[in-house]
């Protein structure tokens, strides 16, 4: 008896040949990526890093703003994409937590922070001293949390609340004199 | 690529793969396997000898055997653990 065939075509296992090597991921794991979708309520920079992300790992990203970058690039960035697929988790911003209904989890992320929550509404946050780490950092962090969702590894461990604060120091010392 | 389902021994052959593929290639057929299932692998090369069983054993499989061939190519027999 076989434990299922995995679902993924030849050009999938192409485009994703490094992310199925991840432990956790494998093909099934991929396969629950490109079969579940995330929908995005707020426009942020965070939140059109993790897009990015979330996209060319294969995951469908809907609700971000026609016009923006998003829309077109991203869609244009993996022609693999089912865009038709159910939503699963809902990102947010600023706006009110929206409503969880049948979805597995939503997710709030802020510029230094990130919490999310399986059964209501994401726990506040509270912020810590240094700098933000900016978009890029935290919004391919909060892709990689969502990915981890999607493939239901985060689920028993329920809600959480993750924050990050660094500090960067740049320093120029002169070794020699002109 | 071959696989024979005639026994609880599989055959996969990734001769003409280069890493990163040959590892995928294992891993998704690996997935689809029943725990004590074998899987011979057969595969050529230094790094795709290198690093195939490394990560059959760091997925959680046994690398039950490792043989080198006269033709240069080597093959592996795995048994599904997980």
């Amino acid at each position: 008896m076989s434990r299922g065939v995995v679902a993924l075509n030849e050009p999938q296992i192409q485009r994703y040949a490094r992310q199925i090597l991840l432990r956790g991921f494998g093909g099934k794991g991929q396969h629950l990526l490109c079969t579940q979708a995330v929908e995005v309520v707020d426009d942020s920079p965070v939140l059109r890093i993790a897009a990015a992300y979330l996209v060319a790992g294969g995951t469908p990203v809907l609700g971000l703003p026609v016009g923006a970058f998003a829309v077109d690039s991203l869609r244009g960035s993996n022609p693999d994409v089912d865009w038709n697929a159910p939503v699963a988790v809902r990102l947010f911003s600023n706006s009110e937590a929206p409503a969880r209904s049948e979805l597995t989890a939503v997710m709030r992320v802020n510029e230094d922070s990130i919490a999310w929550s399986f059964s209501g509404e994401p726990a506040p946050v509270r912020r810590r001293p240094g700098t933000a780490p900016g978009p890029v950092l935290i919004g391919s962090l909060a892709a990689l949390i969502v990915q981890r969702v999607l493939l239901g590894e985060l689920t028993r461990s329920g809600d959480a609340v993750f924050s990050v604060a660094c500090a960067v120091s740049i320093e120029l010392h002169q070794t020699a004199a002109r | 690529m071959t696989v024979s389902e005639a026994s609880m021994v599989h055959r996969l052959d990734i001769v003409s793969e280069v890493c990163p593929m040959t590892f995928v290639r294992v891993k998704l057929l690996l997935e689809t396997l029943e725990v004590g299932d074998l899987l011979e692998v057969r595969l050529k090369g230094a790094e795709p000898l290198r690093n195939v069983p490394k990560s059959v054993v760091e997925e959680g499989h046994e690398l039950v055997q490792l043989h080198a061939e006269a033709d240069g190519t080597s093959t592996l027999l795995i048994r599904v653990a997980r």
